[in-house]
């Protein structure tokens, strides 16, 4: 609470999110000094603004002075594609998204892949895709063809460039740390959207659920969900949301939890390791279905 | 073998590498209790990088690996000094605020050859490791 007293008096915005893109989206073409892997590789990759991949303290740092260093993504010529993936696969969810992006992530090495999907990929999915590749790589930007706003000029020469291919065979589980008797149920890794909060709502069918299913998200996102009446609807329902909170570093283990839940493929790589917790991935619907 | 790496955080230190070819998070990749790397996909997995000249490609994943790298080094357990092949922002403010020696720009194929356990040394004002291929310990 002391630190967050302090950043309160530097003038910080006290919404301790991953997703601040929610809160306020970036600009094409503007520079950004950002922290959180995640929310790098959304801003470079959907907004085409310019952020390195930075720790949190040059983020703050840069925040105090208002300027950032000149090298790296900054600068246009390294925001070239230099890898072309193709998602070879008949349908992506967001839970083959969150799946595979962590394969994807393994085979990066530095570079920055211009992604091609066989299939359409839909704003959830893009999410959990990112946030899986910036786990598993310090990728800080990938171009994803339709829908990075810089894509249509490199669509030509990325066909030129060495080529990986993912197909379903990439969406495979960590087994071994898996379980299989939930003691908490949670979506919402990286914090979820107001399209993730409509995607419960619809997999919860109207019918309440006997375990609780916890939503970590952002207090925005909360505010508007409550402003159009979703959020006391998910309540209702079985909802339990823990706005501004983290579960991933969180000392679940402690808090004598063993086993959990989640449709996240970031989750299920940093839990085991960082909340000491055995994890199970299951897709919204099966979450939704464990905690009937 | 003399290797020419860029200096970021200068000092010279000498002790025993450890290498892993597969990048690391240091936050959930390293126990923080032990520093030993867990990441399952390293083949450094389950050495200890404390006092250790360590050596990676760059680092993956969480940008917390800025605070966790100053967290090692207020416990007492953290590298002797970093050398890694690309210029990583994660890192770099690491080893800054936490003043442990820093290189980058060692050629990827070293990442092969060295192995860990090898002795070596870094000077940090000529910008050069130099890898003895001997044990630190001869037991």
């Amino acid at each position: 609470m002391k630190i967050v007293k302090i950043l309160e008096n530097l003038g910080v915005h006290k919404d301790f999110t991953c997703t601040p893109y929610i809160i306020r989206e970036p600009r094409y073409g503007e520079h950004l000094a950002w922290a959180e892997s995640s929310a790098v590789i959304y801003a470079n990759t959907i907004y085409g603004a310019k952020t390195n991949r930075e720790g949190g303290p040059l983020a703050l740092m840069a925040a105090l002075i208002g300027k950032t260093y000149l090298a790296g993504l900054h600068i246009d010529e390294n925001r070239e594609p230099t890898l072309l993936v193709e998602l070879r696969l008949n349908k992506i969810d967001p839970l083959t998204a969150s799946l595979i992006g962590l394969s994807v992530g393994r085979e990066l090495q530095g570079s920055i892949p211009y992604i091609r999907s066989k299939v359409g990929l839909d704003i959830v999915s893009v999410k959990a895709l990112l946030a899986s590749i910036a786990t598993t790589s310090n990728t800080a930007m990938t171009i994803i063809e339709g829908i990075s706003p810089d894509a249509k000029k490199f669509s030509s020469s990325a066909s030129e460039l060495e080529k990986i291919v993912i197909d379903e065979k990439s969406a495979v589980y960590e087994k071994n740390e898996m379980c299989s008797k939930p003691d908490l149920l949670f979506v919402g890794c990286p914090h979820a959207s107001l399209e993730e909060l409509k995607l419960l709502e619809r997999a919860l069918r109207d019918r309440r659920v006997k375990k609780p299913i916890w939503v970590c998200t952002s207090n925005s996102v909360l505010k508007i969900a409550e402003s159009i009446g979703l959020a006391s609807k998910l309540r209702k329902l079985g909802v339990v949301f823990a706005p501004n909170i983290c579960f991933v570093t969180t000392p679940l283990r402690k808090m004598g939890i063993e086993c959990v839940v989640t449709n996240s493929g970031k989750a299920m790589y940093y839990l085991p390791k960082l909340a000491k917790v055995k994890v199970l991935l299951a897709s919204l619907q099966d979450l939704v279905r464990m905690a009937r | 073998m003399e290797i020419k790496v860029k200096t970021i955080v200068g000092g010279c230190v000498e002790g025993e590498v450890v290498v892993s070819r597969t990048p690391i998070s240091f936050l959930g990749d390293v126990d923080l209790e032990t520093s030993k790397i867990v990441a399952r996909d390293s083949n450094a997995r389950n050495r200890v990088i404390a006092k250790k000249i360590l050596i990676i490609p760059r680092s993956r994943g969480s940008t917390v690996g800025s605070y966790i790298i100053y967290a090692l080094y207020k416990k007492g357990l953290a590298p002797s000094a970093i050398i890694t092949v690309d210029p990583d922002p994660v890192i770099i403010v690491g080893c800054v605020i936490s003043n442990i020696p820093l290189a980058i720009g060692i050629p990827h194929k070293y990442l092969n050859t060295i192995k860990s356990g090898y002795h070596a040394y870094f000077d940090g004002d000529r910008g050069v490791l130099i890898i003895e291929k001997r044990n630190t310990h001869s037991y």
